[in-house]
């Protein structure tokens, strides 16, 4: 059985910092540590807390994560760092790195990892801004099929994410690949409610991301249809993560965000659209959010009595959430319980399901939450 | 259709039967089309109607949520804004050093109000005091503007791009969104402060601009105050100097004082000395001369020895007195405090002066407890007794009244002696203590004294570090009281 400790701190120096979570951890792991997996904000540098942490705690593998915030308990930390250790017993847990550069090789190393936890349950995956998310869909789809178990988090803006590669820092993808035995379960939260008419993605650029119509109309007028005199506002303060787009499947809508308006008036997205499809826009009502959050989290706990909580947040739902998002993780905390560790961070965008046998797919918007019993 | 069918060849009754049968399904499906259809249609268009309700109520809700969130985002970025000041305030509520003060303009100051960059440049010398992420070059274009404009900015409490005079600056630095005020110090522009590159998403609003204002205003008012304050700590160091200035005056005043008294001591000492030696002498003589040891003498000439040896007596008494005072104020005195009983000591000392009260016809009363022991010198504090007693039935008139009282309270014993003689003026209470100084009155005219006795009496009880003090009414009387410590379980 998979053993966990999390510790936090907010000390302003490395050392120290890791002093801290280092005393922490060893209260619950004092016999050996396999895998430590460290959010930090980016008050601290990253080659130094490796180090660090490599010497005071010597795990086994380290995986860490530069996030603009970081999630701890039931709170959103702005400055801090958080670190959950693993002592894994007889369960297998595997730990790659692929540079960007090779990129190409990235189904390579996804099968040699899925080979060498011979059956596994879950995969976690980190990209730095320098991946582009749909060669690396492309990648997964090729060697694990299009409903495989795996979440991302990736960053667009944010690069941060670089791991240490046989002591030099590197620009990396980051890969994590749980035993059978280790048992994960993740749901998808977003709130988001379609509103109005469907609409029909009429003409759309797959490769270069761009709808060109909706309707057979200039794709733009979409939004000067919703917001009427409001629209100027909108594109003016760049806004339109507000009011991502949504495609219809299997019954639910998966989020197209509006990165920018090219001047064609054509959107250049994030997301996964085909000419063809229905849609409609989206409004993240914070009422809906917190009651969904509520269900989620509650038929969770009832059904798996998680110990750990890993949550995979978006920048654009605190964006739009604001102090709306405390409310949120005090309230997931709040039914979790005691028992439950919670720790998370913020990613631009995910990849993932909404739940097994769904196609995976690049959303920006949604909070995955992985629950570790 | 009834041609056609006859020309099929189909006998005229079923011609007319079948042509019956096709009427009425043409009927029958021309009714059902109209009953069964049309609703359809109309349901179609309702529901059509309805989605664009529909789609006419999600306008409106996507309206009212930007709005709302737009209001919500501003009031939220005021919140923050206010917070920030406040923050500020308390930071450098207590700063008064000007250096320090403009430290306090961090990078996080200034991310906080919403921008990148800042500069603070002093009106008078364009002496920079902060610049945060500007460039040299950038930096010389904001000043040369200064510089060009001292007059213009004078008259203005702020520079945005869209003012007239911000054009060039616009032009010359390429920044859209920038800021320019001026830190006012009494009535004087002191620095001016400028922003620039906000990081506000949807831009500078009014609320950047009302911190920023705010911002100048109250680092002209921290100035004020440190210019209060320097003021004051100058006028402080300028009273502080001319203390020390007089208090060294004083001391050397006191010190020269301090030269002179002992001077004036070793003088009184070594004449009373010197004068003692010779007067012992003569009183021995005077004595032996009027007690006729020498052979008798004529009535005058003994008359005339008499008034010698007293007068040589008076003269011994103050010479003795004044060595006394001489002796405790050099400390070349040696007390020896020990438990005695004061009551015993009043006793013998009035047994000892009562010759001299009975001459006068004076009523003693001595009210004292049968015994109480104190700590004292018993040699000294009878000196003081008999210097009290003497002066009481010195100022006594005959057949007056003397009263030597002895109390306690808590651990103290008061020794009071009271007389019902002319008493002491008010004026002069304060002065009966000091060295040869005797208080007009008949009596004093009268009789003659040395003006030492109570400045010993004080200078013995201050020895044994009590009190004494006189309580006195003219023509009434005078009570002289001293204190000395109860000596417990003796």
């Amino acid at each position: 059985m998979v053993k966990f400790s999390l510790a936090f701190s907010d000390k302003t120096r490395e050392e120290e910092a890791i002093k801290e979570i280092s005393l922490k951890t060893k209260y619950v792991l004092p016999r050996k540590i396999d895998f430590a997996l460290i959010f930090f904000t980016p008050h601290y540098r990253s080659t130094l807390l490796h180090y660090i942490v490599s010497i005071t705690m010597q795990p086994e593998n380290i995986v860490q994560i530069c996030t603009p915030f970081l999630i701890y308990e039931n709170k959103i930390v702005e400055k801090g760092v958080v670190c959950v250790c693993m002592e894994l017993g007889d369960e297998k847990l595997g730990v790659d790195f692929v540079k960007t550069q090779q990129i190409s090789k990235i189904e390579v190393s996804l099968r040699r990892l899925v080979k060498k936890l011979k059956r596994y349950t879950y995969l976690f995956s980190f990209l730095p801004s320098s991946i582009d998310p749909y060669t690396y869909l492309h990648g997964i789809k090729l060697s694990l099929g299009k409903y495989a178990k795996i979440l991302c988090g990736g960053y667009t803006l944010y690069s941060e994410s670089s791991q240490l590669i046989k002591g030099e820092e590197e620009d990396s993808i980051t890969l994590i690949g749980l035993g059978e035995n280790i048992k994960v379960f993740h749901r998808k939260v977003n709130g988001f409610l379609p509103l109005g008419e469907s609409f029909t993605f009429t003409k759309v650029d797959e490769e270069r991301r761009l709808i060109l119509e909706i309707d057979n109309k200039p794709a733009i007028e979409i939004y000067r249809k919703y917001l009427g005199d409001k629209f100027e506002i909108l594109k003016k303060n760049e806004l339109f993560y507000l009011y991502p787009l949504g495609t219809k499947s299997n019954g639910n809508y998966k989020l197209v965000s509006i990165k920018e308006i090219l001047g064609d008036e054509s959107l250049f997205y994030l997301g996964n659209i085909s000419p063809g499809e229905k849609g409609k826009i989206m409004v993240l009502k914070e009422n809906l959010l917190l009651e969904n959050t509520k269900k989620v989290v509650e038929e969770e706990k009832n059904k798996y009595s998680p110990r750990l909580v890993i949550i995979f947040d978006s920048m654009v739902r605190r964006k739009i959430l604001k102090s709306k998002d405390n409310e949120e993780k005090y309230l997931i905390k709040e039914i979790l319980g005691k028992e439950t560790k919670v720790v998370g961070a913020y990613f631009d965008y995910h990849i993932g399901s909404r739940e097994a046998f769904e196609e995976l797919a690049i959303e920006e918007g949604n909070m995955y939450l992985t629950f570790w019993q | 259709m009834i041609k056609s069918l006859t020309f099929i060849n189909l006998p005229w009754g079923l011609t007319i039967l079948l042509s019956g049968i096709l009427c009425g399904f043409l009927f029958y499906i021309y009714y059902y089309l109209h009953h069964k259809i049309y609703p359809l249609k109309k349901d179609l268009n309702n529901l059509e109607r309805e989605l664009k309700e529909l789609d006419h109520q999600a306008k409106l809700i996507i309206q009212s949520d930007i709005e709302s969130k737009l209001y919500r985002e501003a009031v939220e970025d005021k919140l923050k804004k206010l917070s920030f000041l406040k923050n500020f305030i308390n930071n450098s509520l207590n700063i008064l050093d000007r250096d320090e003060l403009f430290q306090q303009i961090s990078e996080k100051v200034i991310r906080d109000m919403g921008f990148e960059k800042a500069l603070i440049v002093l009106f008078g010398t364009l002496e920079e005091k902060v610049n945060i992420n500007f460039s040299k070059n950038e930096s010389d274009v904001i000043k040369h503007f200064i510089e060009r404009n001292r007059e213009n900015l004078l008259s203005l409490p702020l520079v945005s791009p869209e003012l007239e005079i911000a054009k060039e600056l616009k032009k010359n630095l390429n920044f859209e969104e920038f800021l320019l005020g001026p830190i006012v110090s009494g009535t004087h522009i002191y620095a001016f402060l400028f922003v620039s590159k906000c990081i506000i998403e949807g831009g500078m609003s009014e609320a950047e601009k009302e911190v920023f204002s705010i911002l100048c205003m109250y680092l002209g008012q921290c100035l004020d105050n440190i210019k209060s304050f320097e003021a004051l700590y100058q006028a402080g160091e300028e009273l502080e100097n001319k203390i020390k200035e007089k208090t060294f005056e004083l001391t050397k005043t006191l010190k020269e004082i301090e030269k002179i008294s002992k001077m004036k001591s070793d003088f009184i000492s070594s004449v009373s000395h010197e004068l003692r030696t010779p007067l012992t002498s003569i009183k021995g003589f005077s004595s032996l001369l009027v007690a006729e040891k020498f052979g008798k003498l004529p009535p005058q000439a003994k008359e005339r020895l008499k008034k010698i040896d007293d007068n040589v007596n008076k003269l011994v008494d103050m010479v003795n007195t004044l060595l006394d005072i001489s002796r405790i104020e050099s400390r070349r005195i040696e007390v020896k405090i020990a438990p005695y009983d004061i009551t015993k000591l009043v006793k013998d000392t009035v047994d000892f002066l009562l010759p001299q009260i009975e001459n006068k016809n004076i009523n003693l009363t001595i009210d004292t407890p049968s015994s109480l022991y104190v700590y004292m010198d018993k040699n000294l504090i009878e000196r003081v007794l008999i210097n009290l007693v003497n002066n009481a039935i010195k100022f006594t008139p005959p057949r007056g009244e003397i009263t030597v009282r002895c109390t306690k309270s808590n651990s103290k014993v008061t020794v009071s002696v009271k007389d019902t003689g002319c008493g002491i003026p008010k004026d002069d209470l304060e002065k009966i203590f000091q060295e040869f100084y005797r208080a007009d009155n008949p009596i004093n005219r009268e009789v003659r004294g040395t003006g030492l006795g109570l400045s010993l009496v004080k200078r013995i009880i201050e020895l044994h570090k009590e009190k004494i003090w006189v309580e006195s009414e003219v023509g009434k009387g005078t009570t002289f009281h001293f204190t000395l410590t109860e000596a417990k379980n003796v």
